[in-house]
């Protein structure tokens, strides 16, 4: 059996149910400020490109998982947070709960799993959710994280693509490396699509798309985030040479770019790219430009088109222009820093990476 | 001596032996056997602990026993179905037969446990991670050890426990014959490949049988076998196509990172589907599927179900020379139960 055979023999026996429309999507908390882009684009997919129904909810609030994750919030506290959302599903007529963030979709799978073994503690938080709010819990019919939704239509999107993953100049497959976010499968692989270790998710979008997967030993290695890691300053360090560690593991496969789905993974691997180029000037790709570091919603609005400006990507610490070459995706770089109504913003210096 | 049907279930090792001590003793029996050939897993066995003896000089033995006029064998023949009404066992067997049996003996034993569930380990995705059991198999065909590609390997590492005493697959049980046969393999390699280097991964080595103790320490002194205390966490394949391990090693309390050319996986003694199916229809389960026993010191052959008895790993995990012993007493005690008068 080789490789593909081994892990396609797992992912089939990870299979999850997916909904198919009339979502209830809850935006994350990190991902707005690091990667605004890329929600604003699994809007737009859902909407326009693939016609499905996604309601929002303004009165939708943090989930408060990095909080219950530093130890700040406590369990029964977040339970009541995560039933008022659900409620707010409820009340907006959706039985699909879609959130974007990894860290939430760990939280939402924990609670839902706690409740399905303990009822007695669902009942419980179903009283606190009354009292606090006068609102009655629902739960979903199905949990998906929005990196599902889009693997989902991974084919309907290739159907559509304008440009495929691959280097448009030698005609090879770009090579990608993919990182899951721990608390998309590592805690529930039942709720994971294709497993604990080797997820399907992401592999199953990169190649729809004509990429190809890097298998490096440091993949399940983590991002370097791992919330204690970096919400402790005095940590950081850790949280670098963690990150340092996978870039290193991954280098000899040179692979054109990364792509996570976990708010944390690709905002570390991006930024702390940034930092050891900085610190060392030491990058992990062959151009010395550091390796681009793509949420799944930007790989997939490049794979149909969108203007890689509007995706946000200018927001990325690590440039992406190594990568719009290679594909020969459209750009205009004076348009790089254009904001709304092509007001210009401040440009950051040209980056170049160098020791001191 | 009795007109009574006696029905063996499984024609492995404690199944054969049953069969072979009641026809000595002069009752008639008939083996089910769902394959085409006798000896159950030993048949894939190179050498046993702990005298390292040929696995098949056992079957040959057991086999040549077998050839008594009171024992019929029917090979490729399975146990689909088995009901009990009033004191007799109605059997349905693969071929479509039905059988009515007084006596049932389940030698129903073992499952290797998957190792693809220890999705960690990259069993069945990186080439070479091997089972315990593959490397009998391939000792036994070549006569020698070579990664898949057929390189002699240079670094070996051997991991302890995979799918035993984790409650991450729900097995908490020790399965008692992993450790010696790490141990014996670890040696086997050495052996044959001096160049060789063999770690064992292990949380504690459990040496339950005698002379294992032995083996064991001759693996050190004259093989020159490593083992580390800790357990593996994960395994990947790196650009060269050997296999990196982490482990911790718990007794420098430091993390280890190493690239062996092969790894190989003790996997666990888990319920046959049999074994499972005979536990759950009876209601006579122990945990994790196997059989239970009436008592477990002074009536451990018979099973709760009058009438039905149970040897060898359908009851748990057992080494070859105990399941040997427990099918000569299994064989005892059914004689016991028919001479009893309103048995007979
Ligand atoms: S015999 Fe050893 S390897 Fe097997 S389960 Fe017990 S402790 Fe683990």
């Amino acid at each position: 059996m080789n490789q593909i055979e081994g892990k396609q023999k797992i992912w089939a026996e990870y299979q999850k149910e997916i909904g198919d429309d009339n979502f209830f999507f809850v935006r994350s908390c990190i991902r707005q400020s690091f990667f605004p882009g890329s929600e604003q684009t699994f809007l737009k997919i859902m909407r326009e490109y693939l016609g499905k129904r996604v309601i929002e909810d303004y009165r939708h609030t943090t989930c408060t998982g990095i909080g219950y994750h530093s130890d700040i919030v406590k369990l029964p506290t977040i339970e009541t947070v995560v039933a008022r959302h659900f409620s707010l599903m409820a009340e907006n007529g959706c039985e699909n709960y879609v959130p974007s963030c990894v860290t939430s979709f760990g939280i939402y799978s924990e609670i839902l799993d706690t409740w399905e073994h303990f009822p007695d503690e669902k009942e419980r938080i179903a009283q606190f959710l009354k009292e606090a709010t006068g609102r009655t819990l629902a739960t979903p019919k199905n949990l998906a994280h929005t990196s599902d939704i889009i693997y989902k239509f991974r084919n309907e999107i290739a159907a559509k693509a304008k440009f495929k993953l691959v280097n448009k100049k030698t005609g090879q497959p770009l090579k990608v490396v993919e990182h899951i976010g721990c608390h998309y499968s590592k805690m529930f692989a039942k709720r994971s699509q294709g497993g604990q270790e080797f997820p399907h998710v992401l592999v199953g979008m990169i190649e729809a798309w004509g990429g190809e997967v890097i298998d490096y030993p440091e993949r399940r290695h983590c991002c370097g985030f791992g919330f204690r890691q970096y919400l402790v300053m005095a940590n950081r360090g850790y949280s670098v040479a963690n990150s340092y560690k996978k870039f290193e593991s991954m280098e000899p496969y040179h692979p054109d770019f990364i792509v996570a789905n976990c708010p944390g993974c690709a905002m570390f691997m991006d930024k702390w790219q940034y930092t050891i180029g900085s610190m060392e000037g030491r990058t992990f790709d062959q151009e010395g430009k550091g390796i681009p570091v793509l949420t799944y919603e930007e790989m997939a609005g490049l794979v149909l088109g969108i203007d890689p400006w509007e995706l946000g990507m200018q927001m990325h610490q690590i440039p992406v222009e190594t990568l719009l070459d290679k594909m020969g995706v459209d750009y205009d770089p004076d348009k790089k820093f254009l904001g709304f109504n092509d007001e210009q913003l401040p440009k950051p210096p040209e980056i170049v990476f160098q020791r001191d | 001596m009795s007109n009574k049907k006696i029905v063996v279930i499984g024609g492995g090792p404690g199944g054969l032996e049953t069969a072979n001590a009641l026809a000595r003793l002069g009752y008639s029996v008939e083996v089910l056997e769902k394959e085409e050939v006798l000896g159950g897993h030993i048949r894939h066995w190179y050498k046993l602990f702990p005298n390292l003896k040929d696995a098949d000089e056992v079957i040959d033995f057991l086999k040549e026993r077998a050839k008594n006029p009171n024992i019929t064998i029917s090979m490729g023949e399975a146990m689909s179905e088995m009901t009990k009404n009033g004191n007799t066992f109605e059997i349905k067997t693969s071929k479509g037969r039905d059988i009515t049996a007084d006596v049932v003996i389940a030698a129903t034993g073992f499952e290797a446990f998957k190792a693809e569930r220890k999705e960690e380990f990259g069993y069945s995705v990186y080439n070479n991670v091997f089972t315990s059991v593959e490397i009998e198999e391939m000792l036994r065909s070549k006569g020698t050890v070579t990664t898949r590609e057929g390189k002699v390997p240079q670094t070996v590492a051997i991991v302890h426990c995979v799918g035993s005493r984790d409650e991450k697959v729900g097995n908490f049980y020790c399965s008692r014959v992993c450790c010696i046969c790490g141990v014996k393999q670890a040696i086997e390699i050495r052996k044959l490949l001096p160049d060789s280097q063999v770690f064992n991964y292990y949380m504690d080595m459990r040496m339950t049988g005698q002379y294992f103790e032995e083996l064991y320490r001759e693996s050190q002194e004259k093989w020159g076998v490593h083992y580390i205390r800790g357990r593996v966490s994960e395994a990947s394949q790196t650009i060269d196509g050997m296999i990196q391990i982490k482990a911790e090693d718990t007794l420098l309390a430091k993390p280890v990172i190493k690239k062996v050319d092969m790894l190989i996986l003790m996997v666990a003694i888990e319920a046959s589907p049999s074994t499972a199916q005979i536990a759950k229809q009876f209601d006579i389960e122990y945990d994790y599927g196997f059989i239970r026993s009436r008592d477990r010191h002074n009536e451990d052959q018979y099973t709760p179900v009058d009438g039905m008895f149970a040897v060898g790993t359908a009851k748990g995990p057992q080494t070859l020379k105990e399941t040997l012993a427990d099918a000569r007493a299994t064989a005892e005690q059914v004689a016991e139960y028919l001479k009893t008068s309103s048995n007979e």
